[in-house]
């Protein structure tokens, strides 16, 4: 990675130009051409740094219920999470991790009673136990964005 | 006329990376690649799209140590750990919320840094702040989903 991809990728996570031709705007902005800035923006995707151009949902503005799942697995059955989290849409991010309470997950659903719906799904198939759920009560930060 | 929850959830899987990729979009809605603009760019005014644009991984990126960090604070002092901890550039979120054990005044923080010895720093650093009562360390060990939200109505039904 260069210093025209860094220069990319800090613009691409701070919004994609609304306009027909977004790299078109970019590359304008970069004093590049469209071309270049279309095959790096491509190579990036194709390495795995860039995920999705997409819209960042504000889940809260449409109503939707979301919050933070902590929960205890048997490690063994860590597969049987994967599977089970793969298949709702409205988790969308899951970890085991090294604490007493070892599974984290997050979802976001249309409403309360589809929210623990899942969990309930989850928890039955996957055996957790003491299965919290975690509101957030206050953001103080939220600004997910990499520096190349 | 299409929903905004049915443009969105379509709009979510996001876009080819071409010269005009909101043509699609237009294509499959049956609607002017002027409107389809028009309406993400209403969605963000309305605050329902925070922003359009890239989602990256980490990882790729260089960045090796992410952990998400507990702490416990002392309930007067919630705020002002929570502003001290967003200053960091590392944090990329920061929110109050109970502890699973039932403690009211717990502050998650998630950190990704590329050097292991800046992350000790920096966890280093918000254990000694004013009002700290306790920090757990919640490194992961298998990371089992990554993604972005993509819909806004559910494809299950209670």
């Amino acid at each position: 990675m260069d210093d025209l991809d860094g220069e990319i990728l800090d613009r691409i996570q701070r919004g994609v130009p609304l306009v027909r031709r977004p790299f078109h705007a970019l590359a304008e902005e970069l004093d590049t051409s469209e071309e270049e800035v279309l095959a790096r923006v491509k190579r990036l995707r194709d390495l795995g740094i860039v995920r999705r151009l997409g819209p960042i949902i504000n889940y809260r503005r449409w109503d939707m219920y979301g919050a933070l799942i902590a929960a205890n697995v048997d490690p063994e059955r860590i597969e049987d999470v994967r599977s089970v989290v793969m298949a709702y849409a409205e988790v969308s991010h899951a970890y085991l991790r090294e604490h007493s309470w070892n599974l984290w997950f997050t979802v976001v659903a249309e409403n309360e009673g589809v929210f623990d719906l899942v969990v309930g799904d989850i928890t039955a198939k996957a055996g957790l136990r003491d299965v919290r759920k975690l509101k957030r009560l206050k953001t103080y930060k939220l600004k997910v964005r990499f520096k190349a | 006329m299409v929903t905004d929850k049915e443009f969105i959830n379509v709009a979510a899987a996001g876009l080819e990376i071409e010269a005009e990729p909101f043509s699609r979009l237009a294509e499959r809605f049956g609607l002017t690649q002027a409107e389809v603009i028009s309406r993400l760019q209403r969605l963000i005014d309305e605050g329902k799209v925070k922003r359009f644009a890239a989602s990256v991984r980490h990882k790729p990126m260089g960045y090796d140590f992410n952990t998400m960090l507990l702490v416990r604070g002392e309930p007067g002092n919630l705020d002002r750990i929570g502003a001290a901890v967003s200053r960091f550039t590392e944090v990329s979120h920061c929110y109050h919320r109970h502890h699973p054990d039932g403690d009211p005044h717990c502050i998650y923080i998630m950190i990704h840094t590329r050097e292991k010895s800046r992350m000790d720093e920096i966890i280093g650093t918000i254990a000694e702040l004013h009002g700290v009562r306790g920090v757990e360390v919640c490194t992961s060990l298998v990371e089992l989903k990554k993604t972005s939200l993509s819909r806004v109505s559910s494809s299950v039904k209670p």
